[in-house]
C-alpha cells in the first residue's frame, strides 16, 4: 500500500513540476499566434493583450500577397529533407566507423571533423561563397543543400551513441559471415533508432531555420527559403510584426510535425533481450 | 566479401543519384542573372532572351533592400514598357544582412548592376570604390535638371567622396518634432517648443504623475540613448563629430559636451524625459499609452503611428526640429547606386532617372510612405495635402525643412564603428555611469585610434 | 597501400564525409587562416601584415578582453545550468506515461521557436515594468531591477534565457540515451531491492556517462559560440557587459575588418581546440566504451 502511494505522489510531483514550466515555454507560441491574428493597431499595447479584440486571418493572406510564400515553403521542405537525409546517412556511417572500427589515422580524422564545430561561420563564409559561385551552384538546390551539410556535430553524436553498441552483437554477426555494410544496416542502425532520430531532428531544425547561407547563395525569388523570405518583412526602419508572426506560425508547423514523427523512435528497451551483458 | 562490396556500391550510387536528382531542379531558375554581371563574359547580348529584331537586350540586376513593401517593384513594368531593350531582374534582399551580401558578392564577383543603398549609414562601400562614380554618367544632370538643384546639400554631401557622386538620393530621413497637440492644450502650453529653453519650460508642465503613485508616468519627451537621436542635439549646439578633414575627433569639444549634458539632463536633472532603453522594445507602445508627449524622429514614423495607434487621429502634429544655436536634425535615407563592375551602367542610369522623376517620387510616397528625396516632388498635390490625422496640417513641410538644414555624417570608412562608439558614450552618460565629458573624451580617444 | 587495402571498408565508410569536409570546410578554413595574416576589407586587395592582427587582439583590444571573460563565464554557467535542468526534465518525462509526448514537444518548443519571438517574450519579462519585476516587487518590496540594462546583471539574464532555450536540446539527447539503457539492468536492480536513488546512482548515471561526455564537450563548444541571443537582445551592451567572442567577431566582419576578424576567429579556434582536447582526454581516459 505504502509503496503505491509514494509512487503516486511522486508522479503528481513530476506532473506539477513539468506543468509549471509550461507557461513560459508556451508563452512565445501563444504570443506568436495571438499577434498573427491581430490588426496592427493592437500590437503595440503594453502589457500585451493575449487575446485579440478582432480575430482576423488578414495577416495570413497578407503574407501570401506580399511574397511568394508557397515557393519558399516548398524550397525549405526540399532542402531540409535532403540535408537531413544526407547528413544522417553520412554521419551514421562515419560515426560507426569511428566508434567501432580500427584503422590508421582514425583519431586524427575524428579530430578534424570535430574542428569544424569550432570555427564561426563568418570565417568560412566568403571562401565558401566564392567556391559555390565558381561551381556555378548559385540559385540552385545543390548550392543550398551541399554546403549546408554539417558533419561535425552529426559524426560526434553518432559516434557517441554507437560506442555503446554491444561488441558481442558485432562479433556474432561477423562470425555468421555478414559483411560490414550488412551488419551496419541490419544490426547497428536499428539499435540506434533514437540516435538517428535525434540527429534527424537537429539537422532538420538547423537547415529549416538557417538564414545566412541560403541568403548568400540565392537571389532569385523562386529559390529562396522561408527564413530568407521572412527576413524581407523587416524593412529598413520597421518590422512588420503582424506579417512576420503569421509567417512564423506557418513556418513552425513542419518543424513540429517532423519532431513528432521522429520522437516516436525514442522507444525504450530496444536492446532488451538482444544480448546478455 | 562480394556481398558487402555490392551493398557499398549500391550505397554510393544511391548517393550519387540523390545528388544528381537534386541538381536537376536548378536548370530553370535564373542562373542568367548572376552570369550577367561580367565575370569574363562579353558585353550585352548574353542574357538568353530573344532580342528585339537583332537589337541588344540588356538585363539589369537590381538589388532592393526595402523588403516586402518595396516601392520599386510596382514601377518596373512601366519602365520596361518605356524601354523595350531593357529588362529588370528584380531581387529583393533583407536589410539586416545587406553587408553580408555585399561582402560576399564583392569577393565572389556576384554584384548587381544597381542597388538601393544606405550611403549615410554605411559609407565604407563608396569609400572603397564598390560603387560607380556618377559624375560622368550623369553629366551632373538628372532628368534634364542639375542634380544640385533637386536634392538637399546634406544628402548630396553624404554620397560624395572627393567631389565624385556615388548615389542619387531616393528617399530621405530627417528628424522633426512630433507632439501631442491635445496634451499640450491640456497643460496650457502655448505651442510646441522650438528651442531647448522652451523644451525644458514646457516639458515641466507636460510631465505629470497621473495615477498618483509618486512617480511620473506621463513624460514630455523620450530620450533614446543612441547616436541617431543624440545627433540633432549635437548639431543644434554647433558641435561636430570630426574636424574639417576628418582626421581628428572633436566629439569632446565644449559644444558637444554641453549638448550631451543637456540630453542626459532631460532624464536626470529636469526629469522631463523617459530613458527608453532597447530592452523596452519599440517606443510606439509609449506613444500609445500616453507615456510620451513629444519626440523627434523621421517621416516614416507617421505611417507607423497611423497603423498602430489609429485612435490618436487628430492628436499629433509635426513641428520644426528643436534648435539651440540653430536647428539640428539627423540625416539618413536611401540612395540609388550603380556598381563599379556593372557592364550596363548606361541602362542602370536610365532606371535611376526613371525612379527619380517627380511623378515616380510621388509614387514612392504613396506606396511606402517614405519621404521623397527629390525636393521638387514636395510641391506636388499629394505631398501638399492636408492630413486629418495630423490636425489638417501638411506634415511634410517641416520634414522638408529638416532635410534642407541637415548635415551629412563624415563619409569615411570607419563611420559605422564610430557611430557605435558614440552610441556607447551617449548610453553611459544618460545612465550616469560616466559624465558626458568623460564619456566623450573616451570616445574621442577610441575614434582617434581608429582614424590612424 | 596495403594498409588501405586492409582497412578499405572502414575508409569507405568515412570517404564521402571526408571529401565533403575537405572541400567545404578545410579549404575555407585554410583560406580564413591565411586571411588572418592580412589586412583586408573584402573589396580592395588584401595586404599582408604578419602577426599584427594577433598582437593587436591580445595586447590592445579591450573589447576582446571583455568578450573573453564574458564568454567564459557564460559558457560555464549555462553549461552547468543547462545540463542539470535538461537531465531533470529527461528523468521526469521518462517516468510518466500519459502526456509524455505532449511534454516532450512542450519542452522542445523553445529550441525551435524563432529567436525574434524568444527575444521579445524575454524582454517582456525582463523589462522595467515587466513580469519579473512585477513579481519581485509584490514579494520583496524592492525597486525595479534593470535585468538587461544593468551592466552587472545583464549577462546573467542572458544566461537564463539561454538555458531556457537550450534545455530541450539536451533533454532530447538525454531521453534518447535513457532509452538505450537496457531494461534488464533496472529489473535486476529492482529484484535486488535497490531504492530509486541507488538505482539512479549505479545504473542511470553510468549508463549516461557517454552522454555526459558528449553534452559537456559539445555543450562547451556551443556555449562558447553564443551569438544569437546577444544579437537579438542586447547587441553586446550595456557597455560590452554582454559582449561575447563570436559577436565581436561578427561585428568586425561588419566593419569590413576581415583580416582582424579572422585572427579573432583563429584565436577562438585555438582556445576551443585546447579545451576540447583536455576534455577528451579526461573523459576517455576512464575507459573507451559504455
Amino acid at each position: 500500500m505504502g509503496l503505491k502511494k509514494i509512487r503516486q505522489i511522486r508522479l503528481l510531483a513530476i506532473y506539477s513540476a513539468l506543468s509549471f514550466g509550461l507557461i513560459i515555454n508556451l508563452a512565445p507560441l501563444a504570443w506568436m499566434i495571438s499577434t498573427s491574428l491581430k490588426q496592427p493597431s493592437e500590437i503595440f499595447t503594453f502589457p500585451p493583450d493575449w487575446i485579440p479584440d478582432h480575430i482576423s486571418m488578414d495577416n495570413y493572406i497578407g503574407v501570401f500577397e506580399a511574397v511568394p510564400f508557397e515557393m519558399y515553403y516548398v524550397n525549405s521542405i526540399v532542402v531540409s529533407i535532403c540535408v537531413t537525409l544526407i547528413t544522417v546517412l553520412m554521419c551514421s556511417m562515419a560515426g560507426f566507423a569511428f566508434a567501432k572500427l580500427r584503422f590508421p589515422f582514425r583519431n586524427i580524422l575524428f579530430i578534424l571533423f570535430l574542428t569544424t564545430l569550432m570555427v564561426p561561420f563568418h570565417v568560412i563564409m566568403i571562401p565558401l561563397f566564392k567556391l559555390t559561385a565558381q561551381l556555378d551552384w548559385l540559385d540552385s538546390y545543390q548550392g543550398l543543400i551541399i554546403p549546408q551539410i554539417t558533419t561535425g556535430f552529426g559524426i560526434f553524436l553518432m559516434r557517441q551513441f554507437m560506442l555503446s553498441t554491444p561488441d558481442s552483437l558485432l562479433e556474432a554477426a561477423r562470425i555468421d559471415g555478414a559483411g560490414l555494410f550488412y551488419t551496419f544496416v541490419k544490426i547497428v542502425l536499428p539499435i540506434h533508432r533514437g540516435a538517428l532520430a535525434t540527429l534527424a531532428i537537429f539537422s532538420f531544425n538547423f537547415s529549416w531555420n538557417n538564414l545566412l547561407w541560403p541568403l548568400l547563395v540565392t537571389n532569385s525569388e523562386t529559390m529562396r527559403t522561408l527564413p530568407v523570405g521572412m527576413a524581407l518583412f523587416r524593412s529598413i526602419r520597421t518590422i512588420d510584426w503582424a506579417l512576420i508572426m503569421a509567417a512564423s506560425v506557418m513556418a513552425l508547423v513542419p518543424m513540429i510535425v517532423f519532431f513528432l514523427l521522429m520522437q516516436k523512435h525514442f522507444i525504450r528497451g530496444l536492446t532488451a533481450g538482444a544480448v546478455k551483458e | 566479401m562480394k556481398k558487402s562490396f555490392m551493398t557499398i556500391l549500391i550505397a554510393v550510387l544511391a548517393f550519387a543519384v540523390l545528388a544528381a536528382g537534386c541538381s536537376n531542379n536548378s536548370g530553370n531558375s535564373s542562373g542568367d542573372a548572376t552570369g550577367n554581371n561580367g565575370n569574363a563574359s562579353a558585353g550585352n547580348a548574353n542574357s538568353g532572351d530573344a532580342g528585339n529584331g537583332g537589337g541588344e537586350q540588356v538585363t539589369l540586376t537590381v538589388w532592393d533592400f526595402y523588403g516586402a513593401t518595396t516601392p520599386i517593384k510596382p514601377l518596373i513594368p512601366q519602365f520596361e514598357e518605356q524601354n523595350p531593350g531593357i529588362k529588370i531582374e528584380f531581387q529583393a534582399q533583407p536589410w539586416d544582412n545587406y553587408w553580408d551580401k555585399l561582402a560576399a558578392g564583392a569577393s565572389g564577383g556576384e554584384l548587381p548592376d544597381l542597388a538601393t543603398t544606405g550611403l549615410l549609414w554605411a559609407p565604407q562601400y563608396q569609400v572603397l570604390g564598390v560603387y560607380a562614380g556618377l559624375n560622368e554618367l550623369s553629366n551632373n544632370e538628372l532628368n534634364g535638371k542639375p542634380i544640385a538643384e533637386q536634392f538637399s546639400q546634406g544628402m548630396l554631401e553624404g554620397a560624395s567622396v572627393d567631389d565624385e557622386l556615388y548615389g542619387i538620393p531616393y528617399d530621405f530621413d530627417a528628424y522633426a518634432l512630433y507632439y501631442r497637440q491635445d496634451l499640450l492644450e491640456e497643460a496650457n502650453v502655448e505651442g510646441p517648443p522650438t528651442n531647448w529653453g522652451e523644451l525644458v519650460e514646457y516639458g515641466k508642465k507636460l510631465t505629470k504623475d497621473t495615477d498618483g503613485d509618486g512617480s511620473a508616468d506621463q513624460f514630455a519627451f523620450v530620450v533614446l540613448p543612441d547616436w541617431y537621436h543624440f545627433e540633432p542635439f549635437l548639431y543644434a549646439n554647433g558641435g561636430k563629430v570630426l574636424n574639417e578633414d576628418n582626421t581628428k575627433a572633436v566629439i569632446n569639444s565644449p559644444e558637444a559636451v554641453e549638448a550631451l549634458q543637456f540630453y542626459a539632463d532631460l532624464v536626470n536633472k529636469h526629469k522631463i524625459a523617459v530613458n527608453w532603453t532597447p530592452d523596452r522594445g519599440s517606443y510606439i507602445s509609449g506613444l500609445k499609452d500616453g507615456t510620451i508627449a513629444m519626440f523627434q524622429d523621421g517621416p516614416y514614423v507617421m505611417g507607423l503611428i497611423k497603423d498602430s495607434i489609429p485612435e490618436h487621429e487628430g492628436k499629433w502634429r509635426i513641428g520644426k526640429p528643436l534648435a539651440d544655436e540653430q536647428m539640428g536634425t539627423h540625416l539618413g535615407g536611401t540612395y540609388l547606386s550603380v556598381f563599379h563592375d556593372s557592364e550596363h551602367k548606361e541602362e542602370a542610369w536610365k532606371f535611376i532617372e526613371f525612379l527619380s522623376t517627380v511623378e515616380n517620387q510621388v509614387e514612392l510616397y504613396k506606396t511606402s510612405g517614405a519621404a521623397p528625396a527629390n525636393l521638387d516632388a514636395h510641391e506636388e498635390p499629394e505631398l501638399q495635402a492636408e492630413d486629418p490625422f495630423f490636425g489638417n496640417e501638411v506634415p511634410m513641410t517641416n520634414f522638408k525643412e529638416a532635410v534642407e538644414i541637415s548635415v551629412s555624417t563624415p563619409v569615411i570608412r570607419e563611420w559605422q564603428e564610430i557611430s557605435t562608439i558614440i552610441s556607447d558614450a551617449v548610453s553611459l552618460s544618460v545612465m550616469q555611469e560616466e559624465t558626458p565629458q568623460e564619456a566623450l573624451d573616451n570616445a574621442a580617444e577610441k575614434i582617434n585610434n581608429l582614424l590612424q | 597501400m596495403s594498409v588501405i587495402r586492409k582497412h578499405w571498408e572502414a575508409y569507405l565508410f568515412v570517404l564521402i564525409p571526408f571529401v565533403h569536409l575537405l572541400i567545404f570546410y578545410l579549404y575555407p578554413m585554410l583560406y580564413g587562416f591565411v586571411m588572418s595574416f592580412t589586412d583586408w576589407n573584402g573589396i580592395e586587395s588584401p595586404s599582408f601584415v604578419g602577426l599584427d592582427n594577433y598582437k593587436e587582439i591580445i595586447f590592445n583590444d579591450e573589447v576582446f578582453h571583455h568578450a573573453l571573460s564574458n564568454t567564459i563565464l557564460f559558457a560555464i554557467l549555462s553549461l552547468l545550468g543547462g545540463i542539470s535542468v535538461a537531465l531533470s526534465l529527461a528523468l521526469m518525462i521518462d517516468k510518466i506515461v500519459r502526456l509524455q509526448n505532449f511534454f516532450k514537444v512542450a519542452y522542445f518548443i523553445p529550441v525551435i521557436t524563432p529567436l525574434v519571438v524568444v527575444a521579445l517574450i524575454w524582454t517582456l519579462i525582463y523589462t522595467d515594468k515587466g513580469l519579473l519585476n512585477y513579481f519581485i516587487q509584490q514579494l520583496f518590496d524592492v525597486g525595479a531591477v534593470g535585468w538587461l540594462t544593468d551592466k552587472n546583471i545583464a549577462i546573467y539574464s542572458i544566461i537564463v534565457t539561454s538555458i531556457w532555450q537550450g534545455m530541450g536540446f539536451s533533454m532530447i539527447i538525454f531521453l534518447a540515451a535513457l532509452q538505450s539503457i537496457p531494461n534488464q539492468l533496472y529489473e535486476a536492480a529492482r529484484i535486488d531491492g535497490a531504492g530509486s536513488f541507488q538505482t539512479f546512482l549505479h545504473i542511470t548515471v553510468p549508463g549516461l556517462k557517454n552522454t555526459f561526455a558528449f553534452l559537456t564537450i559539445y555543450g562547451l563548444i556551443g556555449a562558447f559560440q553564443v551569438f544569437d541571443q546577444i544579437y537579438v537582445m542586447t547587441e553586446g551592451g550595456p557597455v560590452n557587459s554582454t559582449q561575447t567572442l563570436v559577436y565581436w567577431i561578427y561585428s568586425n566582419f561588419k566593419f569590413l575588418k576581415l583580416g582582424y576578424s579572422s585572427a579573432l576567429s583563429y584565436l577562438f579556434f585555438l582556445m576551443l581546440l585546447v579545451i576540447s582536447f583536455i576534455q577528451l582526454k579526461l573523459f576517455y581516459n576512464k575507459g573507451q566504451e559504455s
